[in-house]
């Protein structure tokens, strides 16, 4: 078995829902497409679909949990709605290795979103990218980071955080979040 | 004096030596100040399991932050309120006999004339008295290296006054020299010389105004990144019905000691914070470090498997 | 002989923050933690403080996620150098990874995937173990996965690939129980009768967790009690084998602290009640 090309294949079936689907339909054309010998290729199409498909739903609940768990805020304000837009914002995108590429990935999306005011309430943009700007400071080098926000996301939350209602307040609002390399994260709404 | 060709140079160029001296002397203070406290060269001890409040406001803070914590505990259990125009004022309730300790009735004492928060921590004759009392526990502190070693107190002196000799000494030797020939403006190196000074008090005095040693900071660092999660639990339940509104109470008052007022700033006890820091300047730590809600981090903490 | 000479460290829990305050609260509840390797690296201030703020209070033992040991392609060096400097700041006995693969063809799979059960997997394993241990002098152990896809062309079991690939490695076995029964019970295999097939003198130390069942599949999810069908296989294997170390997982829907200190002890008791454990 070429172990190597093997374990690459399955690595993309995992990740790739097209790619599966692809390969359950004409699994000899897609491996010998990637590189399978005609014996590995017929070995490897034996693989079960149900244990597969069941490995690549686990995958993708366990980025929807890194994802939570990245976004918490945001996840709590938009309920069930998180999961279902992050599938759609992950669609199509292998993991990348850092868990904050998903989140990042969201925030992308519910700013598109915004832009065409297709998403409610309006504040959960300013609120994921204030999460967000925690994760893109938190790397280790140096992080300098500006955001502006439209509504007052300090006090939205606050009430999130304490499980209350969220009144927003539009209020235009700047962020700064600076960290020197290793060193301690210092952050600074200011109101205007 | 003629003999010192120093004090020949002319003006710009005798300005930059000075400020040289000045940097050197700063530099010198720090360092004499930094290492007369060498308390961090063993480890600081292991985070309690269950921490003293008044150990870690004394600590923290010293006698104010005692005054804090108490004056917060005692409202916690009814006995004192804030009242406008940060007034501390008793309630109607009086403890039962052997409801509250020795510190705990001086300062239920102390409140009965309604003084404003500012006015407890400037009792000289109350900050005696809580001395006295606390008295046991300084010296368990010092003697574990935790609080300051009066070394620090002596060479702060040391420095303070060999660093104004240096400056002012420098100076005056020039404004002799230059006045010995004629009139001339020596008014930026006097005015240099006066904000140098104030530069080296200030900077001895910020070394120094904390009441931990080096030792003692480690130790409430420890304990701060220990029990910080206990600090967002307790005041996410402030304002909640039923009894978990007391969110400090019991094992649980040490984080006011630890972190301070700061915290209460946006929940219903926002008072306490308001009137303490209008009183004191040093309001405790601030926690404004990390985001409540999301920046932990960075979701990196998935489990293994 | 054990696998590896190293003190026993008794029943331990896998570190998360979420309980760090109660842990300290009741430190004398655990004997000792595990903290996740991949959670330290490229770390920022607070969480290096936080793991020697751990160290100075507990034993430490590391578990790693991500460094793909069974990956035909080699081992990614700079995971590896940044794997190295978590564990030479924490100096644990030894330290554990999972036997699989996570990433190949440029791809992470952000999971635990399983090997093939074949020599040239087990060839593999050998040749990346040996250049992780030029690497970290820490002792390796390599712990059994949960198998959610089984790849064809196996010419092994999983009780003879794991047991030959210790032989070939010279690691010891972190032993995950839960796995275990995962695997039993998807896959119907009788672990009772074959119990005796699984290398149990190389085992050093125990995982153990709860899970649940979704659409007719037993899940490690780590996200419930250990069940009794866990605790069962848990108390015959410490009788069997010579525990270093059993630890507690738990990733999601942390309990309270004391039901969490309760699963810990009844461990400990079982430790103890077989002598691998004062």
């Amino acid at each position: 078995m070429a172990l190597a090309e093997t374990q690459a294949l399955l690595a993309r079936l995992y990740t790739d829902d097209s790619l599966r689907r692809e390969f359950f339909e004409s699994p000899v054309a897609v491996a010998t497409r990637l590189g399978l010998s005609m014996h590995d290729t017929q070995r490897l199409a034996a693989i079960d679909r149900r244990e597969m498909e069941a490995f690549a739903q686990s995958l993708i609940g366990k980025r929807a949990l890194y994802a939570r768990k990245a976004l918490p805020l945001t996840s709590r304000a938009l309920g069930d709605r998180f999961d279902a837009l992050l599938r759609e914002a992950i669609r199509g995108r292998a993991q990348d290795g850092k868990s904050c590429a998903d989140a990042a990935a969201l925030v992308a999306l519910l700013q598109e979103r915004f832009a065409g005011r297709q998403i409610e309430p309006l504040w959960i943009v300013d609120l994921a990218r204030f999460e967000l700007a925690f994760i893109d400071s938190g790397r280790p080098r140096a992080a300098f980071v500006l955001r502006s926000f439209h509504f007052d996301v300090a006090s939205i939350a606050a009430s999130l955080a304490r499980g209350e209602d969220v009144s927003a307040i539009r209020k235009r609002t700047f962020g700064v979040w600076a960290r020197p390399p290793r060193g301690r994260l210092r952050w600074r709404l200011f109101g205007r | 004096m003629k003999n010192f060709a120093i004090l020949d140079l002319p003006g710009p160029e005798f300005l930059n030596f000075f400020g040289l001296v000045v940097i050197l002397v700063l530099a010198g203070a720090y360092l004499c100040i930094r290492f007369a406290d060498r308390t961090d060269r063993r480890p600081p001890p292991p985070v309690p399991q269950n921490p003293d409040a008044m150990e870690v406001a004394f600590l923290q803070g010293g006698v104010n932050q005692v005054i804090r914590t108490l004056i917060y505990d005692l409202a916690q259990r009814g006995f004192v309120a804030l009242a406008a125009e940060d007034h501390v004022v008793p309630t109607e309730k009086q403890p039962q006999t052997g409801e509250l300790n020795a510190t705990e009735t001086l300062l239920l004492e102390a409140v009965q004339a309604k003084p404003k928060a500012h006015a407890l921590f400037e009792d000289r004759a109350l900050r005696g008295r809580l001395l006295e009392q606390l008295a046991p526990l300084r010296a368990k502190l010092a003697a574990e290296g935790l609080i300051k070693p009066k070394s620090v107190k002596i060479w702060r002196r040391r420095v303070q006054i060999g660093g104004t000799l240096v400056i002012v000494g420098l100076a005056l030797a020039k404004i002799f020299v230059e006045w010995a020939k004629g009139p001339t403006n020596l008014a930026y190196l006097i005015f240099l010389a006066g904000a140098s000074v104030a530069v080296l008090f200030a900077l001895a005095y910020a070394l120094t105004r904390t009441h931990a040693s080096r030792r003692g900071h480690a130790y409430l660092e420890a304990m701060r990144l220990a029990y910080g999660g206990r600090l967002k639990e307790a005041v996410a339940h402030i304002g909640s019905p039923g009894p978990e509104a007391r969110a400090f109470q019991g094992a649980a008052l040490f984080l006011i000691g630890l972190f301070g007022f700061s915290p209460l700033k946006g929940t219903t006890e926002a008072i306490f914070a308001e009137a303490f820091s209008r009183g004191s300047q040093s309001g405790g730590a601030d926690c404004g470090t990390s985001c409540g809600g999301s920046c932990g981090d960075g979701g990196a903490s998935g489990g293994g498997d | 002989m054990a696998a590896i000479e190293t003190p026993t460290l008794g029943s331990g829990l896998g570190y998360r923050p979420q309980f760090r305050a109660d842990l300290f609260a009741h430190r004398e509840e655990v004997d000792f933690l595990e903290i996740v390797a991949d959670h330290y690296l490229d770390a920022p201030r607070e969480k290096l403080d936080e793991l020697d703020l751990l160290k100075s209070h507990f034993p430490l033992v590391a578990h790693g996620l991500d460094l793909s040991i069974g990956g035909a392609e080699g081992l990614d060096t700079r995971y590896l150098d940044k794997t190295a400097a978590v564990i030479e700041r924490i100096d644990p006995p030894w330290w554990s990874e999972h036997l699989c693969f996570t990433r190949a063809g440029g791809v992470s799979i952000g999971h635990l995937a399983s090997l093939p059960y074949t020599q040239e997997t087990i060839d593999v394993v050998a040749r990346n173990v040996e250049r992780v241990r030029s690497r970290i002098r820490t002792p390796l152990i390599l712990e059994n996965v949960t198998c959610v896809v089984r790849v064809p062309g196996g010419e092994m079991e999983e009780a003879e690939f794991l047991s030959r690939t210790l032989e070939a490695t010279g690691c010891g076995w972190l032993c995950d129980v839960a796995n275990l029964h995962v695997n039993a019970t998807n896959f119907g295999y009788d672990l009772e009768a074959e119990f005796e097939r699984w290398p149990w003198d190389r085992l050093v130390q125990i995982h153990y967790a709860g899970g649940r069942e979704r659409n007719g599949w037993l899940i490690d999810s780590h996200d419930a009690a250990t069940s009794e069908a866990v605790w069962t296989l848990y108390d015959r294997i410490v009788a069997r084998a010579p525990v270093k170390g059993a630890v507690l997982e738990r990733d999601e829907q942390i309990p309270p602290f004391r039901a969490l200190a309760e699963e810990v002890a009844r461990a400990r008791a079982t430790l103890v009640e077989h002598g691998r454990w004062r």
